[in-house]
Formats: C-alpha cells, sequence, structure tokens
C-alpha cells in the first residue's frame, strides 16, 4: 500500500485535531472540581475542598465558588475530599489536569467541618481528640448575630453577663471570663478589663467560623485557657479572584452597622482588605428615667487586611487589624439645681499585626509559626457639663481620668507530625509572650512581664479506634512562680455511631499586672498589689459520650457530657494583717471554687428542610473560703436551649426560632473575710429569623426579631455585697426588650 | 452594569444611609435661685482643708491643713477632755500604767477613736485622771498609746505615747514621745477662754495651734472625720468621712425631708426637733454614685440650723464639685428664716 503525500497531511491534521482536543485540557483548559447536591443538581458553593498528595502527603485547601467550582491545581496524583455542612464527606482520588463532577449526598451532622484550634494539623472536627464545636457562618446567620455577645448568649453551657460601661463577659462551665481564652486567628486577644473582654468588640463582619473547646487547654494555650479557649477563625479568599462582600444591619434599639470586604487572588498571591462602622444609640428601659443610659451608646470603627503567599508547600499570611470604639457614659443631672452632669467618655483602641507561617516540611510534618504584636489603649476622659449653656469643662479630679497601655509581643511555634498512618504523632512547640503595661495605678507606673514556655503533646493509637494524648508545658515567668501544667486526654470509637472521649488536666491562670502591681492610695483606700501572687491552679475532668446516626433522609446525634473543676489559690483581696491600718489591702491566695455539671445536646434533621436541636446543661459552684466560710454544697442552676429552622428550597427562604431559658443564677461575692450570696431569676429569650436569598444567593436578606419575650431587667438579690455595695434589689439589665432588626447581605464572587 | 461599578454603588448608598450619630443634648432651663445665698466650701481635692464657716457674716472665717494637730484640749472652764484629731484618722489606746518613754509593746491594744457625735462620754483617751478622797483631781499615770492616722494622700503620719500629768491653773501638762521608744518632751497647753477647743502638734518638738476661731464667731465645721459605719450585715468599722461638724457652743440643727427647700419657713422651723449632736448634718448628703463614679448630692434634704447667734437658717447642699469638677468643694445654699 503506498502512503500518499496527501494520507500523511490528513493524518497529521487528523492527530493535531485530536491533540487540540484533548490536550487543550490538559495545557490551555483549566480543570475543575464541579460540586453539586446529589438530589437536586444545584452547586453547592463554598464547599471545602481538600487536595492531598499522595506523595508529598501535604494537604491543599480552598473553597467552591458560587457555581460549585473549584479550582483542581495538582500537580501529582491526589486524594480528594469534599466536606460541607449538611453533607457526607466525598473521598476519591484525582488526577492533574481532571475535571469532576461530584454530587454530594446530603446529611445534616456537621462533624466534617475542618477545626485547626488545638489540632496536630488542621483537621475534622469528629476525629479531634477534643470536644469541639463548631460555630459557623450559616450559624451566624441565622443567629442574626453581629458580635460574639450574640454568638454565645444562646449557647446552653455559657451564660453572658451585662455591664453598662466594662461591656458583656462570659461564662463557661460556671467560670467567669477572665478563664477564657480569646484567640483571633490564634493570636491571643489582649485588653481585658477587670479580668473579662467586652464581647461587644469582638466583632463577626468578616469571621468565617468560631471554633470552641470547653475545659483546660493550658498545656497548649497557656495562661488564662482554664475553662477553655474561643479561636475566630477570619475569612480568608482561596479561589476567587475578586470577591467583595457588603453587609448592612439594622435594629429597631437604634444599632446601624455597615461593613464592606474586597480580597484578589491572583496566582498564589491574595490580598483582602475589611473595614466598617457600627453604631449603638444606647437604650435604657423605660423604668429608668434621667439622662443616663443603662446600655451605653457607643461607635465602632474597624479595619483589616492581609496579603498571603501560597505554594504547595508553604503559606505565609501577613495581616493587621484596627479597632477604634468611643463609647459614651452620660451621667444624670445633679440634684438640686439638675443643670450639671458628669459624662465620661471610653476610648478603646486596639491593633495587631500578625505573621502566621505554614510550612509543610516533609510527609505528614508540618511547621507553623504564628509571631505577632498587639497593642491595646484605653482612655477614659471626664467632662463636667453645664446643661444651662451646653458647654463642658475637663474635671481635673484624677481619679476621673485614667490611661491604660498593653503591648505584647507574642511568638508561638509548633512542629507537629500527624501521619494518621503511624501509631505515634507529636506536637512540639514554644510559646514566648513578652506583655508591658502602663497606667497611674500600676506601680511605677509601667510593668513587664514575661512567659516563656515549651509544650510536648504525643498521640498514641494503640488500636485503630484508641487514641491517647498526654501533654505537659513547662514555664518560665520572669515575676510569678508558673506551675507545671499536663493533661492527659483519649478518645475511644466505641463503634460507627458513638465514641467517648475523657480527660484529665490542669489548668492555670496567672495573676494580672493589675493584681500584682496595683497602686491605689487615698485617704480611704490603700490597695496594693502583690508581687509574691502565686498562679490560681486548677484540676479538671472532662467526659463526652457522643452518638451520631443517619441515613438517606434523616440524621441524629445525641451528646452527654459531664465536668468537674477544682480551683485553688483563687486570688482574692485581703487586709494586710499587722499593718497597723485598717484600710490597707492587698491580694492573696486564699478561696478554693469548684464547678461541676452536665449537658445533653440533641440533634434530629429530616432533609432537606427540617432541623431541631435542644439541649440541656447543669451547673454547680462551691465556694470555700480560707477561714471556713462555704456556700455549703454545690449551688445548681439549669440553663436549657432549644433551636428549630425549616428550609423552603424552592423560594430559598429559610425560618429560624432560637430559644433558651436561663435558670437562676448563683452570684457569690467574696471579700477578705466574707462571703455575700447573690442571685439573678431565671428567664426566657426567644429569636425569630427569616432568611431569603436572592440572584443566586448574591444578596441575602434576613429579618426578625429578637428577644421575643422582652426581657429588660431580670430582679435579682444580694448582689453588690460588701460594705460599699450598692444592695442590687434592683435587677440586672439582660436586653434591649423585644427588637426587630434587618440584615442586607451582598456576596460577589468573579473566576478567572 | 460591571461589577465593580455596581459593587461601589452599593456601597455609597449603604455607607450614606446607614450611618448613626450620638444624640445631642438639650439645652435645660437654669434653676431660680431666689433670695437664696450660695457658697462653695474649698477643702481642696484632697479635703485637706479644715474650714470654719460663720452664716451671720455669710462666709469663711477660717481654714487650716487638718495634719496642723494631733490632739484638742478642751478650754472650757470645768473643761478637761482631750481629744484627738480625727479629720486625721487618728487612734488611741490605753496601755495602762507603765513606763514611759520605753519601746512600748502594741500587742493586743484595744485602738478607738473618738465619737462623731462628740458625746464627752466616749473620747478615746476618756478619763485621764482620779479623783482623791478630798476630791483632787491626780493623774492616773495611764500612758497612751497614739495612732497620728495619715495625711491627706494616705501616708501613715506614724505612733506617739503620751502622759496626761496634770491640769492645774488652767493648763494642761503632758509629756510625748515616740511610741517606739525615744525621747520625752514635755509641753503646756493653758486654756483659750474663747474657744471651744485649742489644738496642739507633736510635730517639730510640739507646738499649739491656735487656728480654731472664738466659739462666738463660727457656726459649721466642714472637715473630714472618722465615724461608724457599718457592712450589710450590721457589723461597725470606722470609716474616714468628709462632711459637717457644728459649733458645739449654741448652734443645734434640725433635718426634714418632708418639704421643699423653698417652701420652708420661720414658722415651720420653730416646730421642729433640734440635735446639739456635732455630727447632726455630717456627711451622708451626698452619696458615691458607683455607676457614675462620682458624688451625688443626695435630693430632698433640707436643715434648719439654729446658728450661735440665735437665728434660723435653712440650708441645703447643692454640690460638691467646683466649676473644674474637682470633688472637695461643697456647695450650700442657706437662707436666714
Amino acid at each position: 500500500m503506498i502512503i500518499s503525500k496527501r494520507d500523511v497531511g490528513l493524518l497529521l491534521v487528523w492527530f493535531l485535531l485530536t491533540f487540540l482536543l484533548t490536550g487543550e485540557k490538559s495545557f490551555g483548559q483549566q480543570a475543575f472540581v464541579t460540586v453539586v447536591d446529589q438530589k437536586s443538581h444545584e452547586p453547592v458553593a463554598f464547599a471545602h475542598v481538600c487536595f492531598e498528595g499522595l506523595k508529598s502527603g501535604h494537604p491543599v485547601y480552598c473553597t467552591t465558588a458560587l457555581d460549585g467550582k473549584a479550582l483542581n491545581q495538582v500537580q501529582e496524583v491526589s486524594k480528594l475530599a469534599i466536606s460541607f455542612v449538611g453533607y457526607k464527606t466525598f473521598y476519591d482520588t484525582i488526577h492533574p489536569g481532571q475535571s469532576m463532577e461530584v454530587q454530594l449526598q446530603p446529611t445534616v451532622l456537621n462533624i466534617d467541618e475542618v477545626v485547626v484550634t488545638a489540632q496536630y494539623t488542621p483537621e475534622r472536627a469528629d476525629k479531634s481528640i477534643y470536644k469541639v464545636s463548631v460555630i459557623n457562618a450559616h450559624q451566624i446567620e441565622l443567629k442574626a448575630a453581629i458580635n460574639m455577645a450574640d454568638l454565645l448568649k444562646d449557647q446552653v453551657s455559657m451564660n453572658v453577663r451585662q455591664d453598662g460601661v466594662l461591656g458583656t463577659s462570659l461564662t463557661i462551665q460556671g467560670l467567669s471570663g477572665e478563664n477564657v481564652k480569646f484567640l483571633m486567628d490564634g493570636v491571643p486577644l489582649i485588653g481585658r478589663m477587670n479580668g473579662n473582654f467586652d464581647l461587644n468588640q469582638i466583632n463577626l463582619n468578616n469571621v468565617d467560623h468560631v471554633e470552641v473547646i470547653e475545659g483546660p487547654m493550658s498545656v497548649i494555650y497557656g495562661s488564662n485557657a482554664l475553662a477553655g479557649v474561643v479561636n475566630i477563625i477570619s475569612k480568608e479568599n482561596r479561589s476567587a479572584s475578586l470577591s467583595a462582600v457588603v453587609n448592612a444591619y439594622l435594629e429597631s434599639v437604634g444599632t446601624f452597622n455597615f461593613d464592606a470586604s474586597f480580597a484578589l487572588k491572583r496566582g498564589r498571591h491574595s490580598i483582602g482588605l475589611s473595614g466598617g462602622r457600627n453604631f449603638f444609640g444606647g437604650y435604657s428601659p423605660p423604668s429608668v428615667t434621667g439622662r443616663s443610659e443603662v446600655f451605653k451608646p457607643r461607635r465602632q470603627y474597624f479595619a483589616d487586611g492581609y496579603y498571603s503567599f501560597t505554594t504547595e508547600k508553604l503559606k505565609v499570611k501577613i495581616g493587621g487589624d484596627y479597632f477604634n470604639e468611643l463609647l459614651q457614659d452620660k451621667g444624670n443631672l445633679q440634684p438640686p439645681y439638675y443643670e450639671k452632669a458628669f459624662d465620661s467618655y471610653f476610648t478603646t483602641v486596639r491593633y495587631s499585626v500578625r505573621l502566621d507561617l505554614n510550612w509543610h516540611l516533609w510527609r505528614s510534618h508540618l511547621f507553623n509559626m504564628i509571631a505577632s504584636y498587639s497593642g491595646y489603649n484605653r482612655l477614659k476622659e471626664t467632662f463636667l457639663k453645664d446643661l444651662t449653656t451646653l458647654t463642658e469643662v475637663r474635671t481635673q479630679d484624677p481619679e476621673q481620668q485614667d490611661t491604660t497601655f498593653m503591648n505584647t509581643y507574642m511568638a508561638r511555634m509548633t512542629l507537629a507530625k500527624n501521619d494518621l498512618r503511624k501509631k505515634f504523632n507529636y506536637q512540639l512547640g514554644a510559646d514566648l509572650n513578652y506583655e508591658t503595661a502602663t497606667g497611674k495605678r500600676i506601680l511605677d507606673n509601667e510593668q513587664a512581664i514575661g512567659d516563656y514556655a515549651a509544650f510536648l503533646s504525643v498521640k498514641w493509637d494503640p488500636v485503630k479506634v484508641l487514641s491517647i494524648q498526654p501533654g505537659i508545658r513547662v514555664i518560665y515567668n520572669t515575676k510569678y512562680a508558673a506551675p507545671l501544667v499536663y493533661a492527659l486526654s483519649a478518645k475511644w470509637n466505641i463503634n460507627e455511631p458513638l465514641s467517648l472521649r475523657v480527660s484529665y488536666s490542669k489548668g492555670f491562670r496567672a495573676p494580672s499586672i493589675k493584681e500584682l502591681y496595683l497602686l491605689f492610695k487615698d485617704v480611704n483606700h490603700d490597695i496594693a498589689g502583690n508581687p509574691d501572687l502565686k498562679a490560681e491552679t486548677s484540676n479538671n475532668i472532662n467526659f463526652s459520650l457522643r452518638f451520631a446516626a443517619e441515613n438517606r433522609k434523616t440524621a441524629l446525634e445525641a451528646e452527654l457530657s459531664g465536668f468537674y473543676n477544682a480551683l485553688k489559690n483563687i486570688i482574692t483581696l485581703a487586709q494586710v494583717p499587722g499593718s497597723g491600718n485598717d484600710l490597707s489591702y492587698t491580694y492573696v491566695n486564699l478561696d478554693r471554687y469548684k464547678t461541676t455539671g452536665g449537658q445533653v445536646n440533641a440533634m434530629f434533621s429530616l432533609y432537606p428542610a427540617l432541623k431541631i436541636s435542644a439541649g440541656l446543661a447543669e451547673t454547680g459552684i462551691q465556694v470555700e473560703m480560707a477561714n471556713g466560710t462555704t456556700t455549703g454544697g454545690f449551688l445548681f442552676s439549669t440553663d436549657i436551649n432549644a433551636n428549630a429552622s425549616y428550609r423552603f428550597v424552592k423560594p430559598e427562604v429559610t425560618l429560624a426560632l432560637l430559644y433558651k431559658y436561663t435558670g437562676r443564677k448563683p452570684q457569690p461575692y467574696m471579700d477578705a473575710d466574707s462571703l455575700t450570696l447573690g442571685y439573678i431569676d431565671g428567664y426566657n429569650t426567644m429569636d425569630f429569623t427569616v432568611t431569603k436569598g436572592f440572584w443566586k444567593n448574591r444578596i441575602r436578606l434576613s429579618c426578625g426579631v429578637k428577644n421575643i419575650f422582652n426581657n429588660q431587667i431580670i430582679p435579682s438579690s444580694g448582689l453588690g455585697g460588701g460594705a460599699h455595695g450598692g444592695g442590687g434589689g434592683e435587677g440586672v439589665a439582660v436586653g434591649y426588650g423585644r427588637t426587630y432588626f434587618f440584615r442586607f447581605t451582598f456576596n460577589f464572587n468573579q473566576y478567572q | 452594569m460591571k461589577p465593580l461599578k455596581l459593587i461601589a454603588l452599593l456601597l455609597l448608598f449603604l455607607s450614606f444611609i446607614l450611618t448613626g450619630c450620638f444624640k445631642e443634648d438639650e439645652m435645660v432651663a437654669p434653676y431660680p435661685r431666689g433670695d437664696a445665698h450660695t457658697d462653695t466650701i474649698e477643702m481642696s481635692q484632697t479635703y485637706l482643708f479644715q474650714v470654719y464657716y460663720d452664716l451671720d457674716s455669710v462666709g469663711t472665717v477660717s481654714s487650716n491643713m487638718k495634719t496642723e494637730s494631733d490632739l484638742a484640749f478642751e478650754c472650757s472652764p470645768q473643761g478637761w477632755h482631750i481629744r484627738l484629731n480625727t479629720a486625721s484618722f487618728m487612734y488611741a489606746a490605753d496601755l495602762g500604767v507603765v513606763p514611759f518613754g520605753i519601746l512600748q509593746d502594741t500587742s493586743g491594744l484595744y485602738w478607738w477613736f473618738d465619737r462623731s457625735d462628740g458625746n464627752p462620754d466616749s473620747t478615746a483617751i476618756g478619763v485621764w485622771f482620779d479623783v482623791t478622797a478630798d476630791g483632787d483631781t491626780v493623774s492616773n499615770h495611764h500612758v497612751y498609746a497614739i495612732n497620728r492616722g495619715m495625711d491627706e494622700v494616705g501616708n501613715p503620719r506614724g505612733f506617739m505615747q503620751i502622759i496626761i500629768d496634770s491640769l492645774k491653773n488652767g493648763t494642761f501638762y503632758f509629756r510625748f514621745a515616740p511610741l517606739f521608744g525615744g525621747d520625752a518632751l514635755y509641753a503646756a497647753v493653758p486654756k483659750e477662754p474663747t474657744v471651744n477647743y485649742l489644738y496642739f502638734a507633736f510635730q517639730d518638738g510640739g507646738a499649739i495651734r491656735p487656728f480654731q476661731p472664738p466659739a462666738d464667731q463660727w457656726d459649721l465645721l466642714f472637715t473630714p472625720y472618722t465615724t461608724l459605719l457599718f457592712t450589710d450585715l450590721g457589723e461597725p468599722y470606722p470609716y474616714l468621712v468628709t462632711g459637717v461638724l457644728i459649733n458645739s457652743t449654741g448652734v443645734s440643727i434640725a433635718k426634714d425631708t418632708l418639704h421643699d427647700f423653698a417652701s420652708i419657713t420661720y414658722d415651720m422651723a420653730q416646730q421642729m426637733d433640734y440635735s446639739a449632736s456635732l455630727d447632726a448634718i455630717g456627711y451622708d448628703w451626698k452619696y458615691y454614685n458607683f455607676d457614675a463614679g462620682s458624688y451625688t448630692v443626695t435630693p430632698g434634704i433640707n436643715y434648719i440650723v439654729f446658728n450661735h447667734t440665735g437665728f434660723y437658717y435653712k440650708l441645703r447642699f447643692v454640690g460638691f464639685y467646683n466649676d473644674v469638677g474637682q470633688k472637695g468643694y461643697p456647695s450650700i445654699e442657706y437662707q436666714k428664716l
């Protein structure tokens, strides 16, 4: 057979065409993983996608876009895992340049959320040896939460408490907010007032999700993590070339919030910027008259930005944020002329810069480093205002003006090995902190504390269903004798739906700079800090038993958990013995405090529409003072919550009802030699939200009612104790009454 | 419309309509003062000054620093009391008959202060003499430990010991020395018949401080002083308060909380019950507002002063701060009835 030149030419054309039509995918056309709902075939946006090279072993994470697509940029055959709230996790392998359509099977258990808090490497929450709760963006939207106080108030094991000036503080497992560590992307927040953070200052505008671990995490995170850790994870654009989000929120009590964020991604580089303004006009219940508001007006400005550079093995992220709040505390007119008043203005400024580095060194080994500088200023200015002329003059009473500065330098490094095929894995870490505080009531007006720690945690899986993880932390502190901290945790996967976690850990709370170096002396006060203070320490036992089962239509999850905390060396204000001065007080390690309790939580889901959850928590507290005074056993209180949501798929409308009963709470007040017991009565709260998506969910509108039962002041008794106490007979302000809100979210993503 | 333009327009629109602002204050009409006189007493922010005030002469008669004295000697013809300067939070304890001038053991001592109501039977030093069978008064030779209290910023002033030797021909004779041992010094304080008390200071070797005005020239003393407060459980504890004590010669006070200040008349004043306790006005015409972080005058309290010349004045407190917001400047409004 003779092959002519024409035939050769035709063959060449054929090969070329074939090559172009197929090779186009390899060399010119991008490959995507397209994720859709198995039942509706609608694209699943924002699903978590993980590509993990089979040879290199390092994972690359991204999320799907609004069209359900995620770019496949793998360079080797990789394991593919896709997870999203409401769906069963999907596993497969994928080749370089391969496009794939993945149909996710619906489920409601969000156990597959990936968490990072206290983990060796990013891990699924259900796989974690710790009981990690995740509050994701969907739940934030359903609650119409705008700050951490909104978000945590209906959690069954937590309670929030309002103060007109100091803001909202948190209690977990009966332990106050000074025992809770707050992190922003792993960096500790600074700026506690009287040991607590004002949760109204932690906004959710740029938050992807919140990870909460209850129980001591002192081995991993050091001081102030005695009751647990709350890690706020910010949003980060991983796939869109341009992403923009605009939020607006109005509430009938006088809240006007607005924020916007932008993000760009070009190849390995991405940047993001966000900023906004929140305003709250103040509120007092109708029973309270006068110029002074119970809930003070406040205005907040905030901004943050980041730049990240990502390769296959390395990710470097540099970020910074700024927060400025002005809180107005207007005083009532002074009798008998009612012409003048004292107005105080509290300005809080927080700023930080941080570097976050993740480096996959070799197979299953991850090096992480976080370095940050955080600054905190709080300025109090008081003016005497003459309402007859509307002029004001700054008071010259030094007691009415105050400035506090705090700076913290922090570096944290971990080297972790987390190879699921191996029986032994570990995490080795170093935590370096240097904190300074400046203020007029601090000895010599400035003090500094250095805290340097090393920790080691080892995970042993003797058999497939059992994990045991001991840990130890050694600390050197420049100002006080830090205790040795250790913990032991275990997880037993009893069978497919049933797992048991138990842990013992030692926790501690370091004395604050105020407790170490306070100097407050005038004719009626002589209070000095005590530089010889020891840390408060605790022993904690936790357990949780979890059941999770599902079929194609329904899912059920139930959890039973319990805890016991025993704290000693509680730092208390006490009279200085032998001082010859009745007014001489200092801080001492005196008392003991115990908490115990349990929770039952259950969740049921009927795909695709209905989700119901309920929880009950019983928490007991017991105080034992050094002089023998006790509360006489545990004082228990009960909390109940119940949530229900229904989703109408076609019109993309979701209804949600959130209920919580906060039981009668004992409030022990301790001073040098007496224990006073007060109570806050129980009350019910309920919120209702309606959410609808438009234009393929680019626009989402929410509206609803908060505090349906119109709670404002809850009766209390015996609060405020002590010689100077205000009696506390009127009650405790817990809310603005019933309010109505409207929320607008515009979300735009563009892909190349 | 291009996406970026749409986003920009949306931002502009939302930022325009969604900004809230702090409420502006509204002006109030000044309170009508009427015929009453208003005055501000300058005690200073640390309540350093004791100020003697006379209603008849409408003003301050004299003032002195509260740390200028330690002891006060009664100057009435039959008077023998010795008081402490409670403005400095002073205490005394009876050591009994012990050698004087040596290091004294203060363990187990019962420290006490002068009662703020001026009850002569309740002074910290108390009766320092015995009466013989012949009716003579002789010193009981008890040594008294004196805690000198604090200065205006809370610094301790130290400890002394005293022993009263005699009261002869209208002069008090006594010795004083450091409580923990030291040279004993002799002092003599002759009575001054025009004043209620003549003051003495330990410092600088001891000196008489004649700063109290004559008894017929003042009505009110604005001063810090020590009094007993009570906890929520009813337990007493001493506390340094800032308030008003009255002239023990001829002044008495009625307290009224039923009537409006403007409506009180001479006839009403004559019907009221009067008290001669030194702290009849006292300190609780104000209270500390913890929420506001400032002192607030308790509304609705009126005082009727029957002054040393026999006139009735209605009086009330209208402030505790000066025009630049410094505390320690009580303002009074009063009118002769």
